[in-house]
């Protein structure tokens, strides 16, 4: 129950004086940023509409301390969706500035960084889509050093900074090289045919936790082809060429990493950055004598509703036809 | 590649802007520069190259005292890129150590390559501009600073570029299986010495990925396949970093053609995002600026 009394106008004030937060009132509570948004699928509690309702009414201290203000990834799904035209990702950045000066912290997994092995080159805080990474002068064996330190603040734990971290010093919990590493390699022994298999040719997919928008499509990947397996990572851009060197390694045919449209990337540009790594990958196995068939990428949109069975079904008849990568070694 | 210096006798070499200074003049100049600093107390080391065991044969230097400073050569075989010295867990001007008054005033001889890699390891956050003496020997082509003393020109060695680019093509015009045993036979022959990885001015991480085992993303036995990988993934961490400098096509042991590796991933990265490594100072670290600034998709 909201009692009436309890709802202060100044929190509501305070959120319009914000930087993104002036048009919390517009909202007319239709719920299309709810019925868009991506983070229900895996936080069926968060609900944008809910939080602006609140926030609206001057609900203070439940705001705040919620931990949906931060599960909000400005993937901007909703923004172009929103009838009134409402940023819904700023306001909630507005909200969650109010948060942060007020002493609350994000809940959740960030990115941790290893000082021991850090070199402080600062590629991770270019790559970060939110800003989250700086270099800092840290403590490190009583002595000063410069590592890059994370904005437990900013950072929503895409892992874009792992891929692109030179001396794998900094991870996200959930996709680190030793979790993503296991997944790979167990992936690939289990999609080997069983012996006596009249079969050859198995394939691996990568795929974003993101980009599959239909219920009919995540089931289909929860049960793909035979030799084919599904692993899952954060963002494209937490995918690195030791993935797939990885999984060629261990007797995978073909691999296929599946991200976010461009534009529609949940983590901003981690699917860009993905999409250039791979290109980058595709013509060093071309030069060294892998076919380009072998390693794709591809990228689904929210309207690319039955394209990813499509996508792996070709995927599970081509790779049959392909010769061992070792051929015999 | 770096570029050499021409022969007086080979009249074929095409012009840069500028005449080609001798290897004599680079030489004297190097050694008035390097003398000036340490008497001025500008600098406190000079890291250039001296003769080693015979006359084709230079090794790095790197001079404290100005009594030493006759030893400083330039000549054809000066290739090594000496940026190397200043990064890495005992690099000269690894800043993440020190604090600012503790780094030493470095003056660093520079081939062009070694010009681009120095500009490289500034958007790195490596060092600063500032902590470096840069005396530059120049060949027409980009860099990204401009050296604080020219102490040459040198012409750019258009027949490395042409072999590399003939070589690359040869193995173009393979089917992709021939291309794959080719490949096959020239990493049977690496022996995982690492000196690739030891040479290169980027590979200045700690803890290598190579030597990791928490996970064993590559495995450290020397099968083709293993070196397979390990090749493959030492270029995709230079990707829009590597400058082409050749170092490590010349440090391996084996012979490992190296430099098509690396000249291809230049030219990739030239082709597709239109970026040279090392001739931009205010890109952001380049591996991501690359990445990001266009779509890789086909």
């Amino acid at each position: 129950m909201i009692r009436s009394d309890e709802l202060d106008r100044g929190f509501v004030e305070e959120i319009l004086a914000e930087p993104g937060g002036e048009h919390l009132l517009d909202c007319w509570s239709c719920g299309t940023c709810a019925a868009t948004c991506l983070v229900r699928r895996y936080e069926p509690s968060f609900n944008p509409r809910l939080i602006l309702h609140k926030a609206g009414l001057g609900l203070r201290e439940e705001v705040l301390s919620s931990a949906e203000i931060w599960q909000c990834s400005a993937c901007d799904a909703c923004y172009p969706r929103c009838p009134k035209e409402i940023h819904i990702s700023d306001v909630m950045k507005a909200i969650r500035n109010i948060a942060i000066r007020e002493g609350y912290e994000r809940p959740g997994v960030t990115a941790e960084v290893d000082v021991s092995t850090c070199v402080a080159c600062g590629i991770c805080s270019a790559a970060c889509p939110y800003e989250a990474i700086s270099l800092q002068t840290v403590v490190w064996q009583r002595k000063p050093r410069r590592a890059a330190q994370v904005d437990r603040t900013l950072c929503v734990g895409c892992g874009t900074c792992n891929s692109v971290c030179p001396s794998s010093s900094i991870s996200v919990e959930g996709y680190t090289d030793l979790e993503c590493h296991d997944s790979l390699v167990d992936a690939s022994y289990a999609a080997r045919p069983p012996a006596g298999a009249d079969w050859r040719g198995i394939g691996l997919v990568i795929v974003c936790d993101w980009c599959l928008h239909a219920a009919s499509d995540v089931e289909y990947a929860s049960h793909p082809p035979e030799g084919i397996k599904v692993i899952n990572v954060s963002c494209s851009g937490r995918v690195t060429p030791a993935f797939v060197t990885t999984a060629l390694q261990r007797g995978v045919d073909s691999v296929l990493i599946v991200g976010c449209k461009e534009d529609e990337c949940h983590y901003k540009q981690g699917s860009t950055i993905a999409g250039g790594r791979m290109a980058m990958l595709q013509s060093f196995l071309d030069l060294l004598g892998v076919e380009r068939g072998r390693v794709q990428f591809a990228r689904l949109g929210s309207l690319d509703r039955g394209k990813f069975p499509r996508l792996v079904d070709k995927m599970a008849k081509d790779v049959r036809a392909l010769a061992s990568l070792t051929r015999g070694n | 590649m770096s570029g050499t210096i021409s022969q007086p006798a080979e009249s074929e070499g095409r012009a840069v802007d500028g005449a080609a200074s001798q290897p004599q003049e680079i030489t004297q100049k190097i050694q008035e520069e390097a003398r000036r600093l340490l008497r001025d107390d500008k600098g406190d080391v000079v890291i250039g190259y001296c003769q080693a065991w015979d006359d084709e044969v230079v090794s790095p230097c790197f001079v404290t005292d100005g009594s030493q400073v006759g030893k400083l050569v330039f000549n054809e075989h000066c290739y090594h890129n000496l940026a190397r010295y200043l990064v890495g867990c005992e690099g000269y001007l690894t800043s993440r150590f020190r604090t600012d008054e503790e780094a030493p005033r470095v003056a660093l001889v520079s081939t062009p390559a070694t010009l681009r890699t120095v500009v490289g390891l500034i958007q790195e956050h490596q060092f600063e501009r500032d902590d470096l003496i840069v005396l530059g020997i120049v060949d027409g082509t980009p860099v990204g600073i401009e050296p604080d003393v020219t102490v040459g020109r040198i012409k750019v060695d258009r027949d490395e570029q042409e072999r590399v680019s003939a070589e690359l093509q040869r193995l173009e015009m393979m089917s992709v299986s021939e291309r794959w045993d080719w490949w096959e036979g020239q990493f049977s022959k690496c022996i995982r010495c690492y000196a690739c990885r030891q040479v290169c001015p980027f590979c200045y991480c700690e803890q290598c990925i190579a030597e990791e085992n928490q996970p064993q993303w590559i495995d450290r036995s020397s099968s083709p396949q293993n070196n397979r990988s390990f090749h493959i993934i030492r270029a995709c961490h230079l990707i829009g970093r590597c400058t082409d400098c050749g170092a490590c096509d010349r440090a391996c042991p084996m012979n490992i053609p190296l430099s098509l590796l690396y000249g291809k991933l230049a030219a990739e990265v030239q082709r597709a995002f239109g970026y040279v490594a090392g001739t931009d100072l205010e890109a952001t670290p380049a591996l991501v600026d690359v990445l990001a600034s266009e779509s890789g998709e086909r």
